[in-house]
């Protein structure tokens, strides 16, 4: 290798190393909580499960919530949303003006939603509990970083194909973390790229639609939103009632291969009032396509969504490609484990930058701290579902005092043990605290999935800290032997 | 069964051909064409089954996930022989001497030193003013872009807000990367100041 190509490497490692360091603690947040989001649809039934499920709905019911939740609500809400029932979430709840109420089978609403742990899990996630707008710019400078980390990792790693498939374990910890993170890196290049251009989009989208408002378009922010999302049709002399069993009909005669997941009724109870059905199409990213139908069911047109504008399209893909939303139960669990090991990245980061300090000081503790900290920190914020106390709360104290305790003990080995074991005891504890709530003979699997699921990591996690404390007893032994 | 199955075959026979050429040492042109032809069909495979944007989704996640089982599985191997040959090589003091020097590391009381603190300070420094130069600098070119770009409104909208995160975190490890970092700072601000001048001498929609 030259000397010009060999320094250009060395930079583009130090800027990867620099870069990585400081996003490295609120990265590995957004990856750990982001590897659990995607599986928030089965989370909200788990931590919610007495709500009537089901798959079928007529134009009857429809109407019959739709009435009923008018006259809960002060205020006729400008959209009032009906989710549909869907594989992943077979429960209908209507919406509006922050008002949410599940729809039983008969039509009669029934329990409104709670705002528990999972809600905690995809905020902390989406903008890690800060004010909402800019909480959400701030997780996205974070997906931009992620992005630039990539490509200055990759430029930094000039035996990329040489290394492809080593992973030297039993040397030192330091090659052992370095291989980790390069093997685990390269190979997920794709998807983590892809995961930190959609998050960025996301979170940054805001701030581009107001530079671009600001530029072109006299500060009308809803210009540019219309001018790539396509604008809401004008509808006059709209009747008042709305006959759903016509627009389904229409709606499949229009589009066959559309499969409605939720409706919003617009500008309800005004001569402008039209329906929006929501319906995903087979093999497309795109969130939905929008079908807009007049009160009668006639049908208007449709957003372009699928058939637009390219830039259209993929803006309105973003949202299934980040979460991993399509395809099925399956797809969701491939996510989480690439997820999962963008989380190990981020950790064996700053490993490998710990390991070759040529001392260890309270940062290590500290590192370990949110490593093995925050699991834990995330599993008894679980017993927010059995308890009234926030989640968040939960999550912080729980956090602080791992960090206090890892500064105490002053081992790294040792509080690493010691987080494993406690946070299996509490994954252990959880999932009977649910099975004892809501019944070990509950009919729905999601339920025995996700519990089972957490005795499994439970007790794994509980077998990897007696693991651990067998191999430093026996070197212990050994050392102390000798000394 | 065979959409899901045969896909998946091919994958994995792909990743499999593409270790098997990692190892060899001769003759490795013809693997690595056999490589490329192993993922080309292997892609057409998933595409035929679950159309283009799924079917190119599933090749990456797959492949991801294939090559980084099978590392964890021939580690495993990697490990075995290699502590073999490290206990032939290394003698049981030596061991031993490893062994203490990992414990003696480990319950030595932690150093507080600060000569690197003012290393951190100066970074942390150079990434406050390098992030918000490098976001002002991409915004104003992805701005000029949506003007010079031909096309749909909503294309060219799109691509600048694409582009935006890609310039802004590149701009910043650019930066990050550079031993004096005052004069490309210096230069993204000229550029930026001269790209907003011309964005409000043309304020109009593109």
């Amino acid at each position: 290798m030259d000397k010009s190509n060999n320094s250009w490497v060395k930079r583009s490692l130090a800027s990867h190393s620099w870069l990585g360091l400081f996003v490295a603690a609120v990265m590995f947040l957004i990856c750990l909580t982001g590897s659990f989001v995607v599986l928030f649809e089965e989370f909200e039934r788990w931590e919610q499960p007495n709500v009537e499920e089901y798959l079928n709905y007529s134009p009857e019911q429809i109407e019959t919530a739709v009435d009923e939740f008018l006259l809960r609500v002060e205020q006729v809400p400008k959209s009032l949303y009906v989710v549909l029932p869907t594989k992943e979430v077979p429960r209908i709840h209507i919406a509006g003006d922050g008002q949410e109420w599940f729809v039983n089978r008969d039509g009669r609403l029934s329990d409104a939603p709670v705002e528990g742990w999972t809600h905690f899990l995809k905020e902390m996630h989406i903008n890690l509990h800060l004010p909402q707008t800019f909480g959400i710019i701030v997780v996205g400078i974070f997906g931009a970083m992620l992005c630039g980390l990539i490509v200055s990792g990759i430029i930094a790693h000039p035996r990329i194909f040489k290394d492809a498939f080593i992973w030297r374990r039993n040397k030192s910890e330091r090659l052992n973390q370095v291989d980790l993170h390069n093997r685990l890196s390269v190979w997920g290049t794709p998807f983590y790229l892809m995961i930190g251009l959609t998050g960025a989009f996301i979170g940054l989208v805001s701030i581009f639609i107001a530079a671009s408002a600001g530029v072109f378009f006299n500060n009308d922010r809803d210009a540019v939103v219309n001018a790539v999302y396509g604008a809401e049709p004008k509808v006059n002399q709209s009747q008042q009632t709305i006959n759903y069993s016509k627009a389904f009909e229409n709606l499949q005669q229009y589009a066959p291969n559309a499969t409605p997941i939720y409706l919003v009724i617009q500008n309800k109870g005004t001569d402008h009032q039209f329906l929006e059905v929501a319906a995903t199409l087979p093999g497309r990213f795109i969130y939905s396509e929008l079908y807009q139908l007049r009160s009668n069911g006639e049908v208007i047109s449709h957003q372009g969504m699928s058939d637009g504008a390219a830039g259209r399209q993929v803006a309105y893909s973003v949202y299934r490609l980040h979460f991993g939303h399509f395809a099925g139960f399956p797809v969701k669990v491939l996510y989480v484990a690439l997820g999962l090991c963008l989380t190990v990245i981020c950790a064996s980061g700053v490993n490998i930058w710990l390991s070759r300090r040529k001392h260890q000081n309270f940062i290590n503790d500290l590192w370990v701290a949110m490593v093995w900290g925050s699991p834990l920190a995330l599993a008894s914020s679980m017993f927010s579902i059995f308890t009234s106390v926030p989640a968040l709360a939960v999550f912080l104290v729980t956090l602080t005092l791992t960090a206090i305790t890892a500064l105490m003990i002053k081992n790294a080995i040792t509080s690493k043990r010691m987080f494993q074991l406690t946070t299996g005891m509490v994954l252990l504890i959880v999932a009977l605290l649910h099975w004892q709530t809501f019944g070990f003979n509950h009919p729905l699997p999601v339920v025995h999935g996700i519990n089972v699921t957490l005795v499994l990591v439970g007790l794994f996690l509980l077998w990897q800290a007696r693991l651990s404390f067998k191999t430093s007893k026996a070197e212990l032994v050994e050392v102390r032997s000798e000394g | 069964m065979t959409t899901i199955l045969l896909p998946i075959f091919f994958n994995l026979l792909t990743i499999l051909a593409l270790w098997q050429t990692w190892r060899t040492r001769q003759n490795k042109t013809a693997k690595r064409i056999g490589s490329g032809l192993l993922l080309i069909a292997s892609g057409v495979l998933w595409q035929q089954s679950y159309g283009a944007e799924f079917g190119l989704t599933f090749l990456a996640i797959t492949s991801a996930l294939m090559a980084m089982m099978l590392i964890g599985i021939t580690s495993e191997k990697f490990k075995q022989n290699n502590r073999n040959k490290a206990e032939s090589l290394q003698t049981e003091a030596e061991m031993k001497k490893t062994l203490k020097a990992k414990h003696s590391n480990q319950f030595k009381p932690r150093q507080v030193t600060f000569q690197a603190w003012p290393i951190y300070a100066r970074r942390v420094g150079t990434f406050l003013v390098a992030g918000p130069v490098t976001f002002v600098f991409s915004t104003v070119i992805c701005l000029l872009l949506v003007m010079a770009l031909p096309g749909e409104l909503a294309n060219t909208l799109v691509i600048a807000a694409f582009m935006l995160p890609i310039m802004w975190s590149l701009g910043a490890c650019w930066i990050l990367s550079q031993p004096k970092r005052i004069r490309p700072s210096m230069i993204m601000a000229g550029v930026s100041m001269v790209g907003s001048m011309i964005l409000i001498m043309i304020p109009t929609v593109p």
